[in-house]
């Protein structure tokens, strides 16, 4: 027999509408506001007390007491492209229903729910996690203390993202005097040598493989490329951006250390510089974190299902999270992230509403297993 | 509730509290189990389901 999603009639169907309505609210990064005074809306509605949005345009407020401090954070944008905001019997569609607006409603549900849990809920919708991370960097850069941080996005009910992989952009400069196009022997292309500084890095990069494990590799992605001012003049610049992506093994620091000692002399005749962005570490939780086993243990016991522990190779706001703060913290939520960022989002109604039961589940149980 | 990791042989320590169904993972080598059987102050545990990465951002 299909198990039945928990919950009365009507708290899901306050779930699912509440769903549709931030759907219905376009709100790519740089135009969460209208979500935002949204979400407020219903947060007074369900109980949160303190509710005020911050100079990054982040939502927030809190709900129920306790000693244990819990951060639920969800962004509030999504990638440009509108979508039709329609339901069917068993999901609802439109931008941003999986990335992240089903988690961001599922956590803000949830925290609602558990507010007689024994644990001080701080729920915080937030800006630009599509964008620069202006949103979480504000929230993690105050003054407002926590033990714990849970991240909405989209993985499935009995999922819990434990990892993600660290994001550095390098841009890569590479000069020649460049010359003639009919005399190609005489003068070095830089886009030539910026081939030879890329061979160099897919070495380096090879170097960095855990076979079969993604999670734990380095990726180095070329995003823009470009060379050349005229039909035939030989280039005498190439400027290139690269997205690296890092494991927990690698700090950006190293990285950044061992990929010039690497492109250093990788083309003759040619100057190269290198100019990394500013880094946002790799993270991973301990599996036997109080955290992690708290939602663990609430999908053993609300879903009657294995939790399954997943490793991100994105990057998210997680990361910006635990890289300035000391706190346990761990990514979850409803959806199918497969539709994230494309033109058939969607989310399961029973995923989403067994997350909103697995989340409320969580905070009790991290009231539990927390010391003290 | 003490026992030892099959992959590494260290002491993997299983929390008192746990409950079947939970994944814990060996602090020196980090694979990863899932507790199969309680009984007694004796835990059984066998090998976690691997599963694939997330691709999400």
């Amino acid at each position: 027999m299909k198990r039945k999603p928990q919950g009365s009639d009507g708290s899901r169907e306050e779930a699912v509408e509440l769903l549709l309505g931030a759907l219905k609210i376009y709100s790519p990064t740089g135009e969460e506001a209208g979500l935002g005074a949204y979400l407020a809306e219903n947060m007074a509605r369900m109980g949160y007390t303190n509710v005020r949005t911050d100079r990054a345009g982040n939502v927030l407020g809190e709900v129920g007491k306790g000693k244990t401090r819990l951060l639920l954070c969800g962004h509030m944008d999504t990638v440009p492209g509108k979508l039709p905001v329609r339901r069917t019997k068993d999901e609802v569609f439109g931008r941003g229903a999986a990335d992240a607006k089903s988690p961001l409603c599922a956590l803000l549900l949830a925290g609602a729910k558990a507010a007689d849990s024994g644990v001080k809920v701080t729920f915080a919708g937030v800006t630009e996690e599509e964008g620069d991370g202006a949103g979480v960097e504000s929230l993690a850069g105050g003054g407002a203390k926590y033990d714990y941080a849970v991240f909405g996005e989209p993985s499935g009910a009995d999922r819990i993202a434990i990892g993600a992989r660290g994001r550095m952009s390098l841009k890569v400069e590479v000069m020649t005097s460049g010359g003639h196009a009919s005399s190609p022997w005489a003068h070095l292309s830089a886009f030539d040598a910026f081939t030879a500084v890329l061979a160099k890095l897919r070495s380096y990069e090879s170097s960095k493989q855990v076979d079969g494990d993604h999670f734990r590799s380095v990726s180095i992605s070329p995003t823009i490329v470009s060379a050349g001012t005229y039909q035939n003049v030989i280039p005498c610049l190439c400027e290139a951006t690269l997205d690296l992506r890092l494991p927990p093994s690698l700090p950006s620091s190293q990285a950044v250390r061992e990929i010039r000692s690497v492109v250093e002399g990788s083309a003759d005749g040619a100057k190269v510089v290198l100019t990394p962005g500013p880094p946002t570490e790799a993270y991973e939780a301990d599996p036997g974190s109080t955290l992690v086993r708290a939602f663990q243990r609430a999908i053993i016991v609300r879903l009657k299902a294995k939790p399954v522990l997943v490793r991100k190779t994105g990057t998210g706001d997680m990361n910006t999270f635990a890289q300035k703060r000391s706190v346990g913290c761990l990514t979850y939520g409803p959806g199918p992230s497969s539709s994230s960022h494309t033109d058939f989002e969607f989310v399961r109604i029973r995923d989403y509403l067994d997350s909103i039961e697995v989340a409320k589940e969580a905070i009790g149980q991290l009231a539990a297993l927390s010391p003290g | 509730m003490n026992t030892s990791c099959t992959e590494c042989g260290a002491e993997l320590a299983v929390p008192n509290d746990a409950i079947v169904g939970e994944i814990v993972s060996c602090k020196d080598c980090s694979t990863e189990y899932e507790v199969a059987e309680i009984s007694n102050g004796n835990v059984l545990l066998k090998p976690a389901e691997q599963v694939g990465e997330d691709w999400g951002e």
